[in-house]
C-alpha cells in the first residue's frame, strides 16, 4: 500500500516525535560508524577514523535540523495545499457550498438556541454550592384558613409559625429556609419604581452557602420579631442597574413601600434565590412582612395563613428518604396542635393530621416556571432534534452525490500518480471546510435565534430573566455530530471513489450503472427518511398553526380593539383602601374627560394575565350538593360597556353604588344557569361562603352579563361574580381600561402623564393595549407555532433539494438510456412519467412513513393543542398535499430535462 | 582521488531512487552505491543525503524499514515503492529528453543554424 509510509511518517511527526528523533539518531550514528569502519579497514587508526568520519559528514546537528524540517514541512505544506484547493473547489460550486453550509447552520443554530433555552429553564442547578443537598418541602392535603399558592396545589405553602416550629426541631437539615417573592415600590431616589422583593428567613444566605459581593448578608439576628428588622440586601443586578455598582449605597436607607430599610450588603453576581425565572431585586427579612405586604388580613404569627415556601439543605450524607422518614414524627404533633387550635373534629380532624411532609429534589430550585414551559420546550427540542437529523441526512446526500460526481476527476488524478491517502485527505479537508463554515454560520444563527426567542417572550412570568447566552456544551455537541456526519459521508464516497479500479472510473459514467448503484440506494434511503421527518415536522407545524389561529379567533367575549390598559398599586406606597378608592374615582373621571376617550373603567385584577380569585358563593335558592365555586373580581362603573361585554338583564354598576350603599353584584350567564337554573336571578340574593346562607352580608344581584374569558384565550368559561370596587374593603390595586376613539397606542403617553400628575410616586405598570395583553397571554403558543412552521418549511425545502439532487443525477446518468428509448420511438410523455414516478415513489414511501410516525408522535403534544385534535384530518391532508406539490416541483425540473434529451446528442455522449 | 563533480541541483533525488531501485540499501549504502556506479566521479555531500532520504520517504517514493547490516548492526534499509518506481521512470524520461535537448544544442555547428 502506497500510503503506508506517508501515514507512518505523518503519525511519527504528530504522535511519535520522540521515537522519530531516536531513530534519526540511530540512523546517523550507524552511518558514521560504518564509514569509520571502512576507514579503519583502509589503514586509519580507530580514533582517527571516527574523527574523520564526523568531519566529512559535516554538521551533524545541522543535518538533523534539516531532516526535522523536511518532516514538518511536508505535513503543513500539504495541509495548506489541501485547504487552498478545497476552497477553490467550493467556490467553483457555489450552489453546493451554499446549500451544504446553510443546511449545517440550520441544524447547528436551531439546536444550540433551543437547547440553550431549555437548559436554562429545565436543566440548570441553582447557582449555590452543593445544590444536590437541597430539598423542597411539600405537604399535600387540606389547609384551613388562607392559602397562597403558585404551583403544586396548596402543598408547598406553610405558615410562618409552622416554619419556625420545623426549623427548631428538624435536626436533619443544616438549614431550613423560607423565601417568598412579593412586589414592592422603591422610592427615595427620585421617581418611585416598582421592584421585586424576596421575603427571606435570617438564615437564608447561610443555608444556601452564599457569600456577599460586599457588605454582609443576613444572619439569624436579622429575623427577630415582626417589624424589627428594617434591613435589605440588594441583588447584584439591581445594584448594578439602579446604583451603578456604587459601594457608597452601603448602610444608606432605601425607602421600600414607604419604610426606610438600611442596605447592609449586595448578594453575589448571578444569585437569584431559590426559583429559576424569579429575579428579586432586593432581599428583606421575613419579619418585615407586616410592613411589606400592605393591608394583610392576617398577622404573620397566624397559624392559618399559609404563604411561605420552605426549602432545606440536608446535612452532608443525609439521604432525602431518611430525612423524610425522620421528619414525620416531628411534623405530626405540630399538626395535631394546629388541628386543636382550628377546633377540627371527626373526619376533618383525621384528614388534617394525616397530611404527610414530603421532601422533593431541590437541585433545580422550586419548579414553578418549569411547570408551564416544560412541555412546549420539550416539543421544540424534539423538533429541532428532527431538523438536525434532516440536516445531517441532507448533508450526507449532498456529499455522497458530490463523491459520485467526482469519480471521474478522482480517477484521472489517481492515474496521474496521486496517492490514495492524499486524495482521501483532500476530500476530507473539503468536508471539514464545509463543516467549519457551517459551524460558524450556525453559531451566528443560534445567537440570533436565542435573542429572538427570548425577545418574543413577554415581560413578566419570569422568562425575561433568562440570560441570552449560548450553551457551549450544546454547541459542541451539535458541531461534533455534524462533523461526524461530514466525515462519515464525505469519507465513504472518497474511499470508494479512490478504491475503484482506474479503468472503470475512467470509462463513461453513463454506461457504468452497476458501479454507482449502491450509492444511489443510499441516497434514496436518505431522501425517504428526509421526507418522513419532514412530514412529521409539517404535521406538528400544521397543528400548532391551527392552534394559534384558533386561539386568535376564539370568542373572548371581550371587545379588545381600541382599549388601552395599565395597572397601579397604591397600596405599595402605603395607601389605605379609602385613599385608594378616592384615587380610583378621581383618576377614572379625569381619564374619561380626556379628548378621544370614549369610556373608562377599572378592575382590581388584570384580565388575560393568568391571575384570578375564586371563592364559594351561596345563593338563596341553594340546595345542598350544589356546586358553589365561582371566580370573582371588583370592577368599576361602565366596566361592561368599556370592555364590550353585553348586558343580558338588569343594569351595570353606577356611581351610586358606593361603600355605604346596598351591597350588590352582577353575575355572568354561566353563573346564572348554574346557581339559578330556570329563574331570573335579577333581584335575588347571594352571599360569599360555602353551605347555607351564612353570616356574610348578602348581595343583591342587579344584573346578568354575557360570558367572557378571564385568564387567557384557552381557559374555560367559569361562573363569575362581579362586585363594585367601592365595596371592596381591601382595595389596593387597580387596573384601568380606557376605550379610545382612535388608535389607542397614541394615548399611552397622555395616560402616563395624567397618572403622574395625580400621584407622582405611583409607578404605572403594564401600560399596553388590550390586544397586546391578549397576544402576550399566547406568547408560548405563538413561539411554538412560528418556530415549528419555520422549521418545517425549511425542512421541506431541504427535502426538495435532496430529491432534486437524486433525480437530476439519475437523469444525467441515464441520458444514454433515455436517448435510446426516444430513438426507438418512446414517447416524451412516457419519459416524463418515468422520472416523475421515480421521485414519486420516494415521496410516497417517505410520506407514508412520516404520516404514521406523526400520528403516533402527535398524541404526545395533544395537551398543547387547542380546538384541534392530534389526528386532525385536514392538517394531515394539507401535509400530504404540500409534500406532493414540493416533491412534484423537485421532480419536474429533472424530468423535463429528461424529456428534452436529444437522442442524437445522447447517443454520441459516449 | 580523481576530481569529483558536484551534483546538479535536483538530481540527488533521482540518483537515490535509482540506487535503491537496484536493491534495498541503508543510507551509507546509498552513498557508496552512487559513488561506485559513478566510479567516484560524483560527490554526494553526506549531510544532504539524509534530508533527501526523508523527503523521498515522506513522498512515499521509498520506504524505510529497520533491518540488520552486514556487520550485524541495526540499520534502516530503504527500498523503492511502486509509486517510486513510476516516479523514477518519469524522472528518467524527463532527464533523457532534457539531456538530449541540451546535447543537441551544444553540438550545434554554425552551418546547422
Amino acid at each position: 500500500m502506497t500510503f503506508w509510509p506517508q501515514l507512518k511518517s505523518w503519525s511519527h511527526s504528530v504522535f511519535g516525535r520522540a521515537r522519530a528523533e531516536r531513530e534519526m539518531d540511530q540512523e546517523l550514528r550507524f552511518h558514521i560508524d560504518a564509514y569509520a569502519e571502512d576507514l579503519v579497514r583502509g589503514g586509519h587508526s580507530q580514533q582517527e577514523a571516527l574523527r574523520r568520519a564526523r568531519v566529512e559528514f559535516g554538521g551533524i546537528e545541522q543535518a538533523k535540523e534539516v531532516c526535522r524540517e523536511v518532516r514538518r514541512f511536508t505535513f503543513l505544506d500539504s495541509l495548506l495545499q489541501d485547504l487552498r484547493f478545497g476552497l477553490r473547489q467550493l467556490r467553483k460550486n457555489p450552489g453546493f457550498s451554499a446549500v451544504a453550509i446553510l443546511t449545517l447552520a440550520l441544524g447547528i443554530g436551531t439546536n444550540t438556541a433551543i437547547f440553550s433555552l431549555t437548559n436554562q429553564i429545565l436543566l440548570r442547578d441553582l447557582p449555590v454550592p452543593h445544590p444536590e443537598q437541597l430539598v423542597v418541602l411539600r405537604s399535600p392535603g387540606p389547609n384551613h384558613g388562607h392559602t397562597w399558592s403558585d404551583v403544586d396545589g396548596t402543598a408547598q405553602s406553610f405558615s410562618y409559625p409552622m416554619y419556625k416550629d420545623l426549623r427548631e426541631r428538624a435536626t436533619m437539615f443544616s438549614g431550613l429556609l423560607v423565601c417568598r417573592d412579593i412586589p414592592v415600590n422603591v422610592s427615595g431616589r427620585g421617581e418611585t419604581q416598582a421592584a421585586q422583593a424576596a421575603l427571606v428567613s435570617g438564615n437564608f444566605f447561610q443555608a444556601l452557602q452564599v457569600l456577599p459581593t460586599f457588605g454582609r448578608l443576613f444572619t439569624a439576628s436579622d429575623e427577630t420579631v415582626p417589624g424589627a428588622n428594617p434591613v435589605a440586601v440588594l441583588s447584584y443586578g439591581y445594584w448594578l442597574q439602579k446604583f451603578g455598582a456604587n459601594p457608597s449605597i452601603l448602610n444608606k436607607p432605601l425607602t421600600v413601600n414607604g419604610i426606610p430599610l438600611t442596605v447592609v450588603g449586595v448578594a453575589p453576581k448571578g444569585f437569584y434565590g431559590i426559583q429559576i425565572g424569579s429575579t428579586p431585586d432586593l432581599f428583606i427579612p421575613v419579619t418585615m412582612k407586616p410592613q411589606m405586604v400592605p393591608n394583610a388580613v392576617q398577622s404573620i404569627d397566624d397559624r392559618t395563613d399559609h404563604w411561605l415556601p420552605i426549602m432545606g439543605r440536608l446535612n452532608p450524607g443525609m439521604s432525602p428518604a431518611r430525612a423524610q422518614a425522620a421528619l414525620q414524627p416531628i411534623y405530626q404533633p405540630i399538626l395535631e396542635s394546629d388541628a386543636k387550635l382550628l377546633k377540627l373534629s371527626g373526619n376533618d380532624f383525621q384528614r388534617f393530621i394525616a397530611k404527610p411532609l414530603l421532601l422533593v429534589n431541590g437541585e433545580h430550585g422550586r419548579l414553578v416556571l418549569q411547570v408551564d414551559k416544560q412541555e412546549p420546550l420539550l416539543v421544540l427540542m424534539s423538533m429541532v432534534g428532527l431538523v438536525l437529523l434532516i440536516a445531517c441526512a441532507n448533508l450526507a446526500g449532498l456529499l455522497v452525490a458530490r463523491g459520485e460526481a467526482r469519480r471521474r476527476e478522482i480517477g484521472v488524478r489517481l492515474a496521474m500518480g496521486a496517492r490514495r491517502l492524499r486524495l482521501i485527505r483532500q476530500l476530507l479537508t473539503e468536508s471539514l471546510i464545509i463543516a467549519c463554515a457551517g459551524g460558524a454560520a450556525g453559531i451566528a444563527l443560534a445567537w440570533w435565534c436565542l435573542n429572538a426567542a427570548v425577545a418574543a417572550i413577554p415581560e413578566g412570568g419570569g422568562m425575561r430573566a433568562l440570560a441570552t447566552s449560548l450553551d457551549f456544551r450544546v454547541l459542541f455537541f451539535a458541531i461534533v455530530l455534524t462533523l461526524a456526519t461530514t466525515i462519515l459521508f464525505g469519507l465513504a464516497p472518497a474511499m470508494r471513489a479512490t478504491g475503484l479500479s482506474l479503468q472503470s472510473a475512467l470509462k463513461d459514467q453513463g454506461s457504468n450503472v452497476s458501479e454507482a448503484r449502491s450509492s444511489v440506494g443510499l441516497r434514496k434511503v436518505l431522501i425517504v427518511s428526509q421526507v418522513a421527518l419532514t412530514a412529521v415536522l409539517l404535521a406538528a407545524a400544521g397543528l400548532f398553526a391551527r392552534t394559534l389561529i384558533n386561539l386568535e379567533h376564539v370568542n373572548l367575549g371581550v371587545d379588545t380593539g381600541h382599549v388601552l390598559q395599565f395597572s397601579v398599586a397604591p397600596e405599595l406606597n402605603g395607601s389605605i383602601p379609602a385613599r385608594t378608592l378616592s384615587f380610583a374615582d378621581r383618576a377614572r373621571n379625569e381619564l374619561a374627560a380626556l379628548p378621544g376617550v370614549r369610556s373608562v373603567s377599572i378592575s382590581t385584577t388584570e384580565i388575560f394575565a393568568g391571575e384570578d380569585s375564586s371563592s364559594n358563593f351561596t345563593s338563596e335558592v341553594y340546595r345542598p350538593g350544589d356546586d358553589t365555586d365561582a371566580m370573582y373580581d371588583y370592577i368599576g362603573p361602565n366596566y361592561f360597556s368599556t370592555m364590550g361585554i353585553p348586558l343580558i338583564a338588569g343594569r351595570e354598576f353606577t356611581e351610586s353604588n358606593t361603600a355605604e350603599s346596598l351591597k350588590v353584584c352582577i353575575i355572568n350567564e354561566k353563573m346564572a344557569q348554574r346557581f339559578f337554573p330556570g329563574r331570573n336571578p335579577v333581584g335575588l340574593h347571594i352571599a360569599r361562603g360555602a353551605g347555607r346562607l351564612n353570616a356574610n352580608p348578602q348581595m343583591e344581584i342587579i344584573g346578568v352579563v354575557a360570558n367572557s374569558k378571564w385568564d387567557d384565550a384557552r381557559s374555560d368559561i367559569f361562573p363569575f361574580l362581579y362586585m363594585p370596587y367601592s365595596q371592596n374593603k381591601n382595595l389596593g390595586r387597580l387596573t384601568f381600561y380606557v376605550r379610545t376613539e382612535q388608535d389607542p397606542s397614541h394615548m399611552a403617553a397622555t395616560l402616563r402623564s395624567l397618572v403622574q400628575r395625580l400621584d407622582p410616586n405611583l409607578p404605572v405598570n403594564n401600560l399596553r393595549t388590550l390586544e397586546e395583553q391578549v397576544s402576550n397571554s399566547m406568547a408560548s403558543d405563538r413561539l411554538v407555532a412560528v418556530l415549528s412552521i419555520s422549521l418545517a418549511l425549511l425542512a421541506a425545502l431541504l427535502a426538495a433539494v435532496g430529491l432534486y439532487g437524486v433525480l437530476a443525477y439519475s437523469v444525467a446518468r441515464r441520458t444514454r438510456e433515455i436517448g435510446i428509448r426516444v430513438a426507438l420511438g418512446g414517447r416524451r410523455a412516457d419519459i416524463l412519467r418515468l422520472v416523475m414516478e421515480e421521485g414519486g415513489r420516494l415521496t410516497v414511501v417517505g410520506s407514508a412513513i412520516g404520516i404514521v410516525a406523526a400520528l403516533v408522535a402527535m398524541r404526545w403534544v395533544a395537551s398543547l393543542l387547542y380546538g384541534v385534535t392530534a389526528w386532525d384530518p385536514l392538517t394531515f391532508i394539507v401535509v400530504v398535499v404540500l409534500l406532493a406539490v414540493v416533491s412534484g416541483v423537485a421532480c419536474f425540473i429533472p424530468a423535463r430535462r429528461a424529456m428534452k434529451v436529444d437522442p442524437i446528442i445522447a447517443l454520441r455522449y459516449e | 582521488m580523481s576530481k569529483q563533480l558536484e551534483l546538479l541541483q535536483g538530481t540527488l533525488d533521482m540518483l537515490i531512487l535509482k540506487a535503491v531501485s537496484l536493491g534495498p540499501l541503508h543510507g551509507y549504502g546509498v552513498l557508496l552505491r552512487i559513488q561506485q556506479i559513478s566510479k567516484d566521479r560524483l560527490e554526494v555531500l553526506q549531510g544532504s543525503l539524509y534530508p533527501a532520504l526523508y523527503r523521498l520517504e515522506n513522498q512515499g517514493w521509498i520506504a524505510g524499514e529497520w533491518g540488520e547490516s552486514e556487520n550485524k548492526r541495526k540499520a534502516k534499509y530503504y527500498r523503492l515503492t511502486a509509486a517510486g518506481k513510476r516516479k523514477l521512470q518519469t524522472e528518467t524520461e524527463k532527464w533523457n529528453e532534457m539531456a538530449d535537448a541540451i546535447a543537441a544544442i551544444l553540438q550545434t555547428t554554425p552551418e546547422e543554424v
